[in-house]
């Protein structure tokens, strides 16, 4: 390549999305981009990333055309799919996304990008300011990561709300709300970082590459930071997995991070908090979710899996789960500690292999729907407010029962087994 | 074709577990009554679920078996009795998808006298290259000051070959001639060797005898500077062409000798602590820890790319050789009252019986093994404190079949008892039937499953393996404690010595404000102050800490 | 008389000649075809074995619980189990041709028969045993998936699935082995219709409410949020 054409391939900020036939709502998203890049920085300084994974819907054609006068900074990158991804429908509706992240980040290596911004596909109301949110960091303020932080109804994320944030901030010591979010902005030397790192051939091809790469970050003790970017709309998605292969995938990725890093979190004391640019909003209630029947697929899950919960948990745990299967409606409460050693204990029988790692986890799923059930008997109509705190106070059980996690980890009671 | 090593960091054999085999005592794939690479193959799951991260293979190599295949006849084959070289390389692959790393064993001093190198150089004229291959004299009086080794067996180091009309120069038994590396057709032969295994992808050779390769009149023959520059080019020929191997020295020397077999991180880039592991023994029994502070004080720095390699017991006896006379009485008395466990300089006897079967024993000395500063290594057995028998002549009561279960043959074989190696242990204490692998799976507080513990907690501290070691002085003499440093990880180490419960009252001001946490079970202990930190131990406890700072 | 004994001897003489002549062919045809097994039988069990052999099939058989096939087979090897009995088996084919040159229909038929049964009694060890641990894994995996989609009767569905399993695997095994096939499938589909109708009942009588409060709610038009309409993520 010629010098000259070599500078103008360079751009310092890339925007990545991962597509595969996301026609319905890719135009909105490629406008959006269109409008923030205009609207802050110069567009000529930017590329757009496009990794398709062979779309058959004219994905990369509706984004060219969205893009209008800007498609010439357009880049699009292909990225290999194979047919297992297609049989296994992930639950953030991109198949193959790990292999797409790798794409976009190559590329922008290859475009010397001083920051790289990754946007979720299915993404809806993309507002043109997110854009200038999500970079702005890297450039003014020298982080090299950024996440979203979103403004969610209380009984939506709460998988994120009760599992991934909890045990992603007590094992790494660091505060983040949506540590599996898909859209985030990373510098160029994490960037570099990333595609470097041993084992990034796994985790680019696991389903849950999102926690890999913000895991990846906080270890390699890079700056982070959120940025409240408001409510979070996602078009749902036909093919979407249900809740328990959702609990397998998000969880699954989470625990296994975990056996990886076990080195670096077993040091980590305690927890901070990252810095946060923009001001949390407040998401609306949304509508009701019937919590009877939560309860009644928790009674159900005692009834019929307390077995299979057996070979995890350890019987105190079991006694106290027999109590709470027996509570009615307004005494229906799960504790925090008694949560978190749950949690703890499936992370262990995921690491001894217990059952087999799809069995353990989908087994989580009535436990999970109980524990749901209780914390929207308390906080379900209290307001946002009253939802932080709630989630503060069960952060801080994960963080209390650790030892628990860690002396379990080191020196597994096997009385079970 | 070249296949790489496994290993991606280079300096992998500072963070390995190191287990110790011998090919024909693990495991019978065809039930011949002799182990082979078939039947190591089916126990790699084995050794995975244990942790070791590297196998150590004793000799395999075709041989008369004289000295348990110490005597090699060929050095690119594999025994016919071990399986076919493509066992073996099926073995290594396997292995390595394992993630686990392949040492073998090269005895580069001295081959058998039946290799064809030693027939060619008998019948060949004096003077003539094939001849010059090995040592010949025509008096046995030469290099009169080198001692012999195996006392027991051997009254000198020269042996007369009629075929020859000359003395032949050994310096262990008659029957393995020693190389002559004054001849560089010799090492440019051994080299190849080498490039023969590397080749296939081994990860390191475990050079046996390395301090006898050079013989010079008026010296006793032992680490001259000659031999180190043998084995400096053998370093300096593997560098050049593979990346990640390594190179563990045998030498039974003193520690300043020693020293000199990592030269300047251009020789060996590990050796085995011989002076240590005897002494740890000793200190056990007196239940006093200056035997231990003593060598580790004299235990010279190494390079940085060069780390030592220890071990509690190995496939040879408990040598004594690096101990005063007195020490060795002290020895003799305290492990082996019964006469028929001695050999040589040594005591022929496995772990668990050394330590009269104490499960607290076994557990306290493993936790120096893993906690000092080095590479353990475990000899196969030890893991389930498998029994040996000392009445099997010279140290094949160490090298019984391993104890798989408690059916006939220990599980290890389902060929006739009579046609066995060797027979299995089978005394009512130690014996397979009562000291066995599936057994103590299917136990959760068996020693087996201690060992996997405490060799997965090793891996989580690369410090461990790498950091320094400070020892402190507290008045009770019967406690040992160190401090492991590596950049900001911190580990307190605490040993009691004695069968009794004992108090100890460390100075740990230097690290005022630390907080100690228990490494087992993540058990917080009060904060570090000025004042004297006080512990009780049980009896023959270990603690390990780690040391975290106090909470903001 | 001397003339007429000397013909029939002659006559006799030359069909034995004959018979001998006819049937020579066939002994050369059997021992040719014989060896030519036993060549082709070593060959394929020598490079069977090394292509099992590097394949791990040994361990690959140890871990999928196949400890029964390890006992059986000669040197705890299963690779050589079965490249022993392939070799044995082309064995017994070039037999069973040489045989057929020769034209002895009694023992070839005979042969034949036995000789065809081997390998149906191998394959049905062999589905037995899968079908075992099918069963377990299946019944565990019905169980988790049937509480998750809520459905009351989930113990019985995994129940029936596992004695389903077993059952089919059971009927597979004895349908190889050729053992009273028209009974067999008469009593399968008798047992399979069972177990069908019960599960039918079973799941009709346990979720009556349920459909009957689902029924209500969409009559009544409200919307009630499943489970899985939430982004939990």
């Amino acid at each position: 390549m010629p010098d000259a054409d070599r500078a103008a391939a360079v751009a310092p900020i890339v925007v990545g999305i991962g597509t595969y036939n996301n026609a319905g709502t890719i135009a909105a998203i490629a406008r959006a981009v269109r409008d923030g890049l205009c609207r802050d920085f110069s567009v000529r300084d930017s590329r757009i990333v496009l990794a398709d994974g062979g779309s058959t819907d004219g994905t990369p054609d509706l984004v060219r055309e969205a893009l209008g006068d800007a498609a010439g900074r357009l880049v699009q990158v292909g990225y290999p799919l194979h047919p297992v991804d297609l049989f296994d429908a992930p639950y953030h509706g991109l198949p193959g996304r790990g292999r797409a992240l790798a794409a976009i980040l190559g590329a922008a290596r290859e475009l010397g990008a001083q920051v790289c911004t990754v946007l979720d596909a299915n993404a809806e109301g993309l507002a043109p300011g997110w854009l200038a949110a999500l970079i702005r960091p890297v450039l003014d303020d020298a982080f090299d990561f950024v996440a979203p932080y979103y403004a969610r109804a209380p009984h939506e994320g709460a998988l994120t709300r009760s599992i991934v944030y909890p045990v992603f901030r007590a094992l790494y010591g660091v505060r983040i709300r949506q540590p599996m979010a898909g859209d985030f902005s990373c510098s160029g030397r994490l960037v570099e970082h990333f595609l470097g790192q041993e084992g990034w051939q796994d985790g680019a091809r696991a389903v849950g590459v999102d926690i890999w790469t913000t895991t990846a970050a906080v270890c390699g003790g890079f700056r982070l930071c959120e940025v409240a970017l408001g409510a979070r709309r996602h078009e749902t998605r036909g093919d979407a997995p249900d809740l328990s292969m959702t609990i397998v995938q998000v969880v699954g990725a989470l625990f296994a991070g975990a056996e990886r890093r076990a080195e670096f979190w077993q040091r980590v004391r305690g927890s901070s908090a990252v810095p946060v640019f923009g001001q949390p909003t407040e998401a609306g209630d949304g509508s009701p979710i019937e919590i009877g029947r939560l309860i009644e697929a928790f009674r159900l899950g005692h009834r019929e899996l307390r077995d299979v919960w057996a070979a995890v948990l350890p019987p105190a745990t079991g006694v106290a789960l027999n109590r709470l299967a027996q509570a009615d409606r307004p005494s229906f409460a799960m504790d925090d500690d008694l949560w978190a050693r749950i949690i703890y204990d499936f992370a262990i029988g995921h690491r001894l292999r217990v059952l087999p790692a799809d069995h353990l986890l989908r087994a989580l799923t009535p436990l999970y729907l109980g524990w749901l059930a209780a914390f929207l008997e308390q906080a379900g109509t209290a307001g946002a407010a009253a939802v932080e705190e709630r989630i503060e106070r069960l952060s801080l059980a994960f963080e209390r029962q650790k030892p628990y996690l860690i002396s379990r980890w080191r020196w597994p009671e096997r009385f079970n087994a | 074709m070249t296949i790489a090593g496994s290993a991606r960091d280079a300096h992998w054999y500072k963070d390995a577990i190191i287990y110790e085999l011998h090919v024909k005592a693990f495991f019978d794939g065809n039930n011949d009554g002799i182990g082979d690479f078939a039947g190591l193959l089916q126990k790699l799951d084995y050794l995975q679920e244990l942790g070791v991260t590297c196998l150590w293979l004793l000799p395999f190599f075709p041989s008369p078996l004289r000295d348990d295949g110490y005597d090699i006849a060929d050095y690119r084959n594999v025994h016919p009795g071990y399986g076919t070289l493509e066992d073996f390389r099926t073995f290594l692959k396997a292995a390595h998808d394992r993630g686990m790393q392949v040492v073998i064993e090269l005895v580069v001093n001295h081959t058998s006298d039946q290799h064809a190198w030693f027939q060619r150089a008998r019948k060949a004229p004096p003077g003539s290259p094939e001849r010059e291959f090995y040592v010949w004299s025509d008096s046995d009086q030469r290099y009169r000051d080198a001692r012999t080794i195996f006392v027991d067996a051997e009254r000198s180091n020269w042996t007369w070959d009629p075929d020859a009309h000359a003395y032949y120069w050994h310096r262990f038994f008659s029957h393995q001639p020693d190389l002559n590396y004054d001849n560089p057709a010799v090492l440019a032969e051994i080299e190849k060797v080498m490039d023969f295994w590397l080749d296939m992808g081994v990860d390191g050779f475990r050079l046996d005898a390395v301090p006898y390769l050079v013989e010079r009149e008026g010296t006793n023959c032992e680490n001259l500077p000659e031999t180190h520059e043998v084995i400096r080019r053998i370093r300096a020929h593997i560098d050049g062409r593979y990346g990640g191997r390594m190179l563990l020295a045998e030498a039974n020397q003193p520690p300043s000798d020693v020293r000199a077999y990592f030269g300047d991180g251009d020789e060996c880039h590990m050796a085995f602590h011989f002076p240590l592991m005897p002494r740890i023994f000793m200190a056990l029994h007196l239940e006093d820890r200056s035997p231990i502070t003593d060598i580790m004080a004299r235990t010279p720095d190494l390079p940085d790319s060069c780390q030592w390699a220890l071990f509690l017991r190995n496939h040879d006896e408990l040598t004594l050789e690096m101990m005063t006379d007195e020490e060795r009485d002290y020895m003799y008395l305290a492990y082996s009252a019964d006469p028929q466990a001695r050999l040589n300089v040594g005591i022929r006897r496995r772990l668990a019986p050394l330590m009269g079967n104490s499960r607290r024993r076994i557990e306290l000395l493993t936790s120096l093994l893993f906690s000092f500063p080095g590479t353990p290594i475990i000899y196969y057995g030890d893991e389930i404190g498998m029994g040996d028998n000392v009445y099997l002549g010279d140290r094949n009561g160490v090298r019984t079949p391993m104890q798989w279960t408690g059916d006939r043959n220990a599980g290890f074989s389902r060929a006739h008892p009579a046609r066995l190696y060797s027979p299995v242990v089978m005394d009512p204490v130690n014996g397979y039937q009562a000291v066995n692998v599936e057994a103590q799976e299917g136990d959760p507080a068996s020693l087996l499953h201690w060992m996997k513990n405490m060799i997965s907690l090793r891996k989580l501290f690369r410090v461990l393996g790498r950091g320094s070691i400070e020892f402190l002085q507290p008045a009770n003499g019967k406690v040992l404690p160190y401090l492991r440093r590596d950049g900001d990880d911190i580990i307190l180490c605490v040993a009691n010595l004695s069968r009794f419960t004992q108090p100890a009252e460390l100075d740990l001001s230097a690290l005022n404000g630390y907080v100690p946490v228990e490494m087992l079970g993540y058990t917080e202990f009060p904060p570090i102050g000025t004042l004297p930190y006080f512990l009780t131990l049980g009896p023959y406890a270990f603690y390990w800490f780690e040391l975290q700072r106090a909470r903001r | 008389m001397w003339d007429q004994v000397h013909v029939i001897f002659n006559r006799a003489a030359g069909r034995i000649v004959e018979n001998i002549a006819n049937f020579l062919p066939g002994v050369v045809v059997l021992l040719a075809l014989l060896v030519l097994a036993l060549v082709t039988a070593v060959i394929v069990r020598v490079v069977l074995y090394r292509l099992l052999r590097g394949l791990d099939f040994d361990r690959w058989a140890a871990r999928s619980g196949m400890a029964m096939l390890i006992d059986w087979s000669p040197n705890r090897s299963p690779a050589l189990l079965v490249a022993r009995a392939v070799q044995w088996m082309i064995l017994a084919l070039g037999l069973l041709a040489g045989l057929s040159a020769l034209d002895a229909a009694m023992p070839s038929y005979f042969a034949m028969t036995v000789f065809r049964y081997i390998p149906n009694l191998l394959a049905a060890v062999i589905i037995l045993v899968l079908g075992d641990l099918l069963a377990r894994f299946l019944a565990r995996s019905v169980l988790i998936s049937a509480v998750n989609m809520q459905i009351q009767v989930a113990r019985v569905l995994s129940v029936g699935v596992k004695w389903l399993v077993l059952i089919m695997a059971g009927t597979m095994a004895l349908e190889q082995v050729g053992l009273g096939r028209q009974i067999l499938l008469l009593a399968f589909g008798i047992l399979f219709g069972g177990i069908v109708l019960a599960m039918a009942l079973a799941v009709g009588l346990g979720s009556k409410d349920a459909v009957s409060r689902t029924l209500d709610r969409q009559l009544r038009g409200t919307a009630d949020h499943r489970t899985d309409d939430i982004d939990h993520v």
